[in-house]
């Protein structure tokens, strides 16, 4: 038992990373948060639940559509939480832990893994569970809290070995799929780490959350024949007093459970230590040192060089595509969330396009932002290369500036084609739109280049936590004062402004501080260079 | 004489420990150059400071005449680096990160072509270049290295424990490629920590010990300050340095 809580610790720190040091960098943390969470939203709940929602019909169907919904929602949400662990790790990383030659078993390593899970769903779980016991104490369902509560444990221990023998399988996969799958595979790998955070992130959206759950209760029972189902089954049925069926459910679920913590014992032991994958990308030839279309915008041959080796790693490396899905999750969350209304005014319709542009703004100020980090320790290749300060400032801008841009634009035709809006507005959208884009990716290299983060082991993260919080800040700011004199014209000021002269303002305020910007990023690329190599 | 590095009075600390002692050091043009020295003797940070990866706290460093501090842009065209470990883009493959280091030091197609494709060859990485390099050896990596700095034909070579993790094959090649390449006027900074391969290789040698300079001379000439001249250099190091009661503590391991 002791192996397993040492196990469980061991890898729940090196899933922290570089965190700073003192009280957060131990897990016990999440279990003093969980202890203390607990209660208190309970009592919170208890307390207000009838002052916020004054039917009490309605507080019943929400506390059961809720108790229904806890042991499927606890397998999904470790299901996530593991594959997110999984997700930042690398696989040389993995391959070398020293978990691999610890003497520890495989049932020492599957439960240690599982509870590692647990300290990092802790503050979630306590939450929920906090929630749904207020509402319960309030709606006298009590008792059947008590049999979602623990059929939601299992659940999330479910989720955790259900990870278990997917993470042996594909170990034992990978090596031989992604020799033989090549460019291809990568595409398949970047588009599942996306869709992986998108649906992650997603899924603690309020909105999407109270739809989904609406949906699930209403058609679970259609659904018997689904393993996973089989806790929220059970608390169904002790809703309608069949305990014959809660009792078959229940006993299942937990039949359910133990098959699958000995399948992934099994597999752990079966296929344990990953193998770093190998990858084939078939290259014809040795390219020729060519500038491109870029050359148009005056760059270089080795600035192209540059580029073109940021846009790899933004394709290839998996730890980059949190960064692509930032964007696609909030066009998802828009998409499912805001109705589309044909015979709405223009400007709703343009507003309805705001949160996947932001989506976009962030994607270029996040690829600036992670610009120097995510050279990582082989930073040094250009610190030793013949290159200028510039061309890497040039370089590292346009890498965050093309695929956003693409974008920008795509989503500009779509604005067009849609909302329809007048030339003077469609004018004034691209504009505002182009000068905030191009204000975030120099406000986030500027930022970037002073706090990057080389380290690679346990984890990336490429730029400092003070600089992502700093950048964030920073960006706001000059995107709002970029936007400010078009949203003004639109939403308050339209007698005072008119929409030409808002867009000039725009522009004169993007090339002030675009240009402030540009040498904060030098003069930081500047002094990155004389500080030298700190790692 | 023409010296292709020259150390002048240079120290350098991080934070309490002082890595490197007002090091005076003169490395002649075509020169195998050896530094030997126990962990933590200074070595990687000599190394470092040449290419100008890490500044020094006082004192001047000159390559081939240039201050590397002032005129750092000229010192790296003329630099060829591998470090203790190699610092690789795993994201790419063996050819696109040859490729894409040739590009950064400007090279023509036709010279960088022909130049990678020898390399690949002589270090029998053909077939393997298509392939990330997140999924290469150690060794493989070494050799991507070794390669990589020699792509743009640099006049002076710092190689960080070269010949770590490579085959014995592929460390002949290396050891005759640093001689091929001193008869062409390459001067050459290694360090090692097998003696073997300095006695063979270094035409001069130093040994650092805790950020200083004990001896400095050919193998022949350190055997000679040291009072063995029938010793190996591995006996003359332990001497010098003053960790040669190894016995000792074997013994008390052992017990």
């Amino acid at each position: 038992m002791a192996s397993i809580f040492a196990l469980s610790s061991i890898r729940a720190k090196r899933a922290k990373g570089n965190i700073p040091k003192g009280f957060a960098k131990s897990p016990i943390v999440n279990m003093i948060v969980s202890v203390i969470g607990f209660p208190l939203s309970a009592f919170l709940t208890y307390l207000f639940i009838a002052r916020i929602i004054k039917n009490e019909a309605l507080i019943r169907l929400t506390c059961t559509q809720l108790l229904i919904f806890i042991p499927s929602f606890t397998v999904f949400l470790s299901i996530m939480f593991s594959l997110m662990f999984e997700f930042s790790q690398s696989s040389s990383a993995a391959s070398t832990d020293m978990i691999n030659w610890l003497p520890i078993g495989a049932t020492e390593y599957v439960l240690g893994s599982a509870l590692c899970i647990m300290y990092f769903m802790s503050p979630i779980l306590s939450l929920i569970l906090g929630v749904s016991l207020g509402l319960a104490i309030h709606t006298s369902m009590t008792s059947i809290w008590i049999l979602a509560a623990t059929l939601g444990l299992l659940g999330a221990f479910l989720g955790a070995f259900v990870i278990e023998v997917v993470r042996a399988l594909i170990n034992r996969a990978s090596a031989s799929l992604y020799k033989r799958g090549g460019k291809s595979t990568m595409v398949i790998r970047l588009f599942t780490s996306i869709l992986l955070i998108a649906t992650f992130s997603i899924m603690f959206n309020i909105n999407v959350l109270q739809t989904f759950i609406q949906w699930f209760v209403g058609s679970i029972s259609n659904a018997w024949f689904l393993p996973m189902l089989w806790p929220s089954l059970a608390i169904m049925k002790f809703i309608q007093a069949d305990l014959a069926q809660t009792m078959i459910y229940t006993l299942l679920s937990v039949t359910f459970t133990l098959v699958f913590l000995w399948i992934s014992v099994r597999t752990i032991e079966k296929y344990w230590v990953p193998v770093p994958v190998s990858i084939n990308l078939p290259s014809p030839k040795i390219n020729a040192p060519k500038n491109g279309f870029l050359g148009i915008f005056g760059f270089t041959a080795t600035e192209t060089a540059l580029i073109q080796k940021d846009l790899r790693s933004l394709i290839r490396r998996k730890e980059m595509a949190s960064w692509i899905a930032i964007p696609a999750m909030m066009c998802i969350v828009t998409i499912i969330t805001i109705p589309w209304n044909p015979t709405a005014h223009t400007m709703y319709k343009i507003l309805f396009f705001m949160t996947p542009g932001f989506g976009i703004l962030l994607l270029a100020f996040f690829l600036a932002l992670v610009g120097i980090g995510q050279e990582g320790r082989a930073f040094v290749n250009l610190m030793i290369a013949p290159l200028g300060a510039k061309q890497i400032v040039k370089a590292k801008l346009a890498a965050a500036l093309l695929p956003s841009t693409c974008a920008l634009f795509a989503l500009i035709v779509f604005v067009q084609a849609l909302a329809q809006p007048g030339l003077e507005v469609m004018l004034a959208v691209t504009v505002a739109s182009f000068a905030a884009l191009l204000e975030a990716t120099l406000v986030g290299l500027s930022v970037g280049v002073r706090y990057p983060d080389f380290a690679e082991l346990p984890r990336v993260r490429f730029v400092s936590q003070q600089g992502a919080l700093y950048g964030m800040a920073l960006m706001g700011a000059a995107v709002a004062a970029v936007c400010l004199p078009i949203l003004a014209h639109l939403f308050f000021l339209s007698r005072l402004i008119s929409l030409p002269v808002a867009t000039a303002l725009t522009l004169a305020i993007a090339a002030v501080t675009c240009y402030l910007s540009y040498q904060t990023a030098m003069l930081g690329m500047q002094q990155l260079y004389r500080r030298g190599l700190r790692f | 004489m023409e010296y292709a590095v020259v150390f002048e009075s240079v120290s350098k600390s991080f934070e309490r420990i002082q890595a490197v002692r007002n090091l005076n050091l003169e490395i002649e043009c075509g020169f195998v150059y050896g530094l030997l020295g126990p962990n933590g003797s200074g070595k990687s940070t000599v190394m470092k400071m040449v290419t100008g990866l890490v500044k020094p706290d006082s004192g001047r460093i000159y390559v081939h005449g240039f201050d590397v501090q002032r005129d750092s842009m000229k010192v790296k065209k003329i630099l060829g680096y591998v470090p203790e470990t190699p610092r690789l883009y795993e994201f790419l493959t063996g050819l696109e990160y040859l490729d894409f280091i040739a590009d950064i030091h400007g090279l023509d197609a036709h010279i960088k072509k022909s130049r990678i494709e020898e390399f690949l060859e002589v270090f029998e990485l053909e077939g393997r270049e298509n392939e990330m390099i997140s999924g290469y050896s150690h060794g493989m990596k070494q050799k991507i290295a070794i390669i990589a700095a020699l792509l743009h034909k640099p006049k002076l070579l710092v190689l960080d424990e070269p010949l770590s993790g490579l085959d014995p094959k592929s460390a002949r090649i290396v050891k005759n490629l640093i001689h091929k390449m001193a008869d062409d006027g390459v001067t050459t900074i290694m360090s090692t920590h097998v003696l073997e391969i300095a006695d063979a290789v270094c035409d001069k040698i130093t040994i650092l010990y805790q950020g200083e300079k004990l001896a400095e001379g050919t193998s022949a000439e350190l055997r000679e300050k040291a009072q063995m001249p029938n010793s190996t250099l591995e006996e003359v190091f332990l001497k010098i340095t003053g960790t040669n009661s190894t016995k000792e503590i074997i013994e008390a391991l052992d017990s």
